[in-house]
C-alpha cells in the first residue's frame, strides 16, 4: 500500500449526529419550531428524556443582527441546558407539531403556582435589586442585542434538583401530557416504582423514566455514572406513586434537594457587552418565580461560587471548556449568566450594570409580548407531580 | 444578504449530517458539533458567496465547515494522531486518487527495529508520539497531521470524502490544475517524511 491507501484505510467511522445536537443547533440557528421533524415520541426515544435545547411554542426571535449571529454560535455549545424547559412540556402537550401555537398573546400565563423556596439554598441575596414589583432586569445602557425571547411555562411542569451522596447532582423533572409511552423502555421495577432506561442521546448521562399513567416523570443521572448505580436504585427504591401520581420521596441518606420548582415564564436575552473596544456576547435568562432547577433543563453539575459577593452555582463541567455559566437568585428571580466571550469578572460587571424593570418594561424594551402558557389537550388522569415531601 | 428562513433550514435539515460527518471525522465526535453549528451560521452568513452556477450547495458548506475547522487545528493534529486502525483489509483494494481505476503497490516502509540505538534516546516531549510512530499507519497519520492546512484539506477530501478533484477545487476555491498537482506533490512529501521517520 502507498500512503494514500494508508489515509483511507484511517478515514474514522463516525457515529450520526446525536439528535439533540442536532436539534439545538437548529433551534440557536433558526429557532424553535420550523417544522422540525425530530420533535416526535419517536426522535425523543432516540435522543433521551430532553427532547429539545429551547422553550416550548412561541419563543420570539427578536432584532436578530445576521452581522452578530455568529456570537451565538460560540454559546451553542453550553446553553444546552438552560433555553429548553417547555419543549418537553411543548411536546407532551401537543403530541406532535400540528398544535405548535402560531402566535403570541398578551395575557398573564396561566402557569401553575409560584415555586417554592428552595430547601437547602441561602435566603435570597439581592445583587440586582429585584423586587415582586420589578422582577426582571435590564442593562441600564442600550445594548445591541443579538435575540430576545419569552418561553411560556410548560403547564403543569416542575423540576428538582438532588445531590447524591458524592457531591454529584441529579436532575428530575415531571410534565403533564398523554398517556405515558413506554415503547423501548427496558423496563425494571425498583421499589415502589417502575423504571426504564431512555435510550440517551449523550452516552454520558443516562436518562431514566418513572412509569406513570400519564404524562412523563424523568431523571438524569451526572453524566458518567454508572447504569443503576447503587445511588439510583436506593434513591428510586425511596420513592412512591400514589394513585394520584404523586411522586414522594423519603431521602436516602446522603441526598438533599437542592432545589424544585414549578415552570414559569423564561425571558432570555443575548447581548453585546462592550468590553474596551470591542463587545462580547453574553447570555441573560431569567425566570421570576423560577427555580435553578429550571434554569439548568436537563441537568449540570453545579458548584458553589461567590458571584457579586453573594451565593450563585457554577456549571462545574461545562459542555464547552470556554463556557461560564453562572445560575444565582435575587428575589423572586432566579438568574442565569453565560458567555464563553467573557471572563467571570466581566459577567460580574455586567450584572452588576443591570437595573430592574417589569415584564411590560422588558417586553417594550424589546418589542413583544408574553405568551400564554399552553393547556394540556390530554384528558388522561392523573397527571404527575411531585409531592410534598420533596415541595413542602 | 445571509440565508434565513425556511430556506436556510433546509439547507441545515438537507446537509448537517454530511457537514458534522466531515468535521467528526477530523476533530472527534466530542467537538464536532459545536463546529458544525458554527459552519453553518458562517456559511448562512456569508452566503450571498454561493454561486449556484458554479457549484453545489454541499461544496459550498464543505468548505465553509473547512475554514471553520482552522480555528481548531490543535485538536485536528491530536485527533488525527490518536486514530486507530487497520490496514489489513485493504490490501486488496487500494485507493489512489491519482491513478484512477489502478491499484496501488504494497506499503513500502518497513520498520527498523534494529536501528534504534543509533536514533538516540526520545526527549519526554517526543516519547508518546515516537511510541505511537513504530507502524507505518502512524507515521503516515503522524506526517498527514503535520501537513500544511490546506495540503491536508485536498488530501482528506479526496480520501475520506471521497471527492473527485473538481469537488476539491470548487469546495476550496482553487484550479482543477493546481489540486491535482497538490495530490502528487503531497502524495511525494508523505512519502518522504514517513521514509525519513522510520529510517
Amino acid at each position: 500500500m502507498n500512503v494514500f491507501d494508508i489515509i483511507h484505510a484511517a478515514r474514522p467511522k463516525v457515529d450520526p449526529m446525536p439528535l439533540v445536537d442536532r436539534r439545538m443547533i437548529r433551534e440557536a440557528l433558526f429557532g424553535v419550531g420550523h417544522d422540525d421533524n425530530t420533535r416526535s415520541f419517536g426522535a425523543r426515544s432516540e435522543s433521551g428524556a430532553v427532547v429539545s435545547t429551547a422553550p416550548y411554542g412561541t419563543g420570539l426571535q427578536l432584532r436578530r443582527d445576521p452581522s452578530r449571529v455568529a456570537s451565538i454560535s460560540k454559546m451553542i455549545a453550553g446553553f444546552t441546558a438552560v433555553a429548553t424547559v417547555g419543549a418537553v412540556a411543548w411536546w407532551m402537550l401537543t403530541g406532535g407539531d400540528d398544535a405548535v401555537p402560531e402566535a403570541a398573546v398578551t395575557t398573564t400565563p396561566a402557569t401553575a403556582p409560584a415555586s417554592t423556596t428552595p430547601p437547602t439554598t441561602e435566603p435570597p441575596f439581592v445583587r440586582t435589586g429585584v423586587s415582586r414589583s420589578t422582577p426582571l432586569v435590564l442593562p441600564a445602557s442600550l445594548l445591541s442585542v443579538n435575540g430576545a425571547s419569552i418561553a411560556p411555562a410548560a403547564y403543569g411542569s416542575s423540576t428538582l434538583l438532588l445531590t447524591a451522596p458524592d457531591g454529584s447532582t441529579m436532575w428530575m423533572a415531571e410534565f403533564d401530557g398523554g398517556p405515558a409511552n413506554i415503547e423501548g423502555l427496558d423496563i425494571r421495577q425498583v421499589g415502589a416504582v417502575g423504571v426504564g432506561v431512555m435510550e440517551s442521546s449523550n452516552a454520558e448521562a443516562v436518562t431514566y423514566q418513572l412509569l406513570t399513567p400519564c404524562g412523563l416523570v424523568v431523571l438524569n443521572d451526572a453524566p458518567g455514572a454508572a447504569l443503576y448505580r447503587p445511588e439510583i436504585v436506593a434513591l428510586f427504591e425511596s420513592m412512591s406513586l400514589d394513585g394520584s401520581a404523586t411522586i414522594d420521596v423519603a431521602l436516602p441518606a446522603g441526598f438533599s434537594v437542592l432545589d424544585i420548582g414549578a415552570a414559569e415564564a423564561s425571558f432570555d436575552a443575548q447581548f453585546q457587552v462592550p468590553v474596551f473596544t470591542e463587545t462580547r456576547a453574553a447570555r441573560l435568562v431569567q425566570i421570576p418565580d423560577g427555580s435553578i432547577s429550571q434554569l439548568v433543563f436537563g441537568g449540570r453539575q453545579l458548584a458553589s461560587t461567590s458571584f457579586l459577593n453573594g451565593p450563585a452555582f457554577i456549571d462545574a463541567i461545562p459542555t464547552d471548556p470556554t463556557m461560564i455559566s453562572i445560575y444565582w437568585q435575587d428575589g423572586p428571580t432566579v438568574f442565569s449568566a453565560s458567555s464563553n466571550e467573557l471572563t467571570f469578572e466581566d459577567l460580574e460587571s455586567f450584572v452588576d450594570s443591570l437595573e430592574p424593570t417589569t415584564p411590560d418594561g422588558w417586553t417594550q424594551r424589546f418589542d413583544t409580548q408574553l405568551p400564554d402558557a399552553v393547556a394540556p389537550a390530554s384528558t388522561c388522569a392523573p397527571q404527575p407531580n411531585f409531592g410534598t415531601t420533596l415541595n413542602p | 444578504m445571509p440565508l434565513t428562513g425556511a430556506a436556510a433550514a433546509r439547507l441545515y435539515d438537507d446537509h448537517v449530517d454530511a457537514v458534522h460527518a466531515l468535521v467528526a471525522r477530523r476533530v472527534g465526535g466530542a467537538a464536532a458539533p459545536a463546529i458544525t453549528g458554527s459552519a453553518f451560521e458562517l456559511a448562512l452568513r456569508t452566503w450571498d458567496r454561493f454561486d449556484t452556477d458554479r457549484g453545489t450547495e454541499r461544496l459550498f458548506l464543505y468548505g465553509v465547515a473547512i475554514k471553520t475547522l482552522r480555528a481548531h487545528q490543535d485538536a485536528e493534529r491530536t485527533h488525527l494522531q490518536s486514530l486507530q486502525f487497520s490496514t489489513d483489509a485493504l490490501n486488496d483494494n487500494a485507493l489512489d486518487p491519482l491513478v484512477s481505476g489502478q491499484r496501488s503497490a504494497p506499503a513500502m516502509v518497513v520498520e527498523h527495529e534494529a536501528n534504534k540505538d543509533l536514533l538516540g534516546r526520545p526527549t519526554a516531549a517526543t516519547d508518546h508520539n515516537a511510541a505511537r510512530a513504530k507502524t507505518p499507519e502512524a507515521r503516515v497519520m503522524l506526517a498527514v497531521a503535520e501537513l500544511d492546512p490546506e495540503d491536508r484539506d485536498i488530501i482528506l477530501l479526496s480520501l475520506w470524502e471521497s471527492c473527485p478533484q473538481s469537488s476539491i477545487a470548487e469546495a476550496l476555491e482553487l484550479s482543477v490544475s493546481s489540486v491535482r498537482s497538490a495530490l502528487g506533490r503531497i502524495r511525494r512529501e508523505l512519502k518522504t517524511a514517513v521514509t525519513k521517520a522510520a529510517s
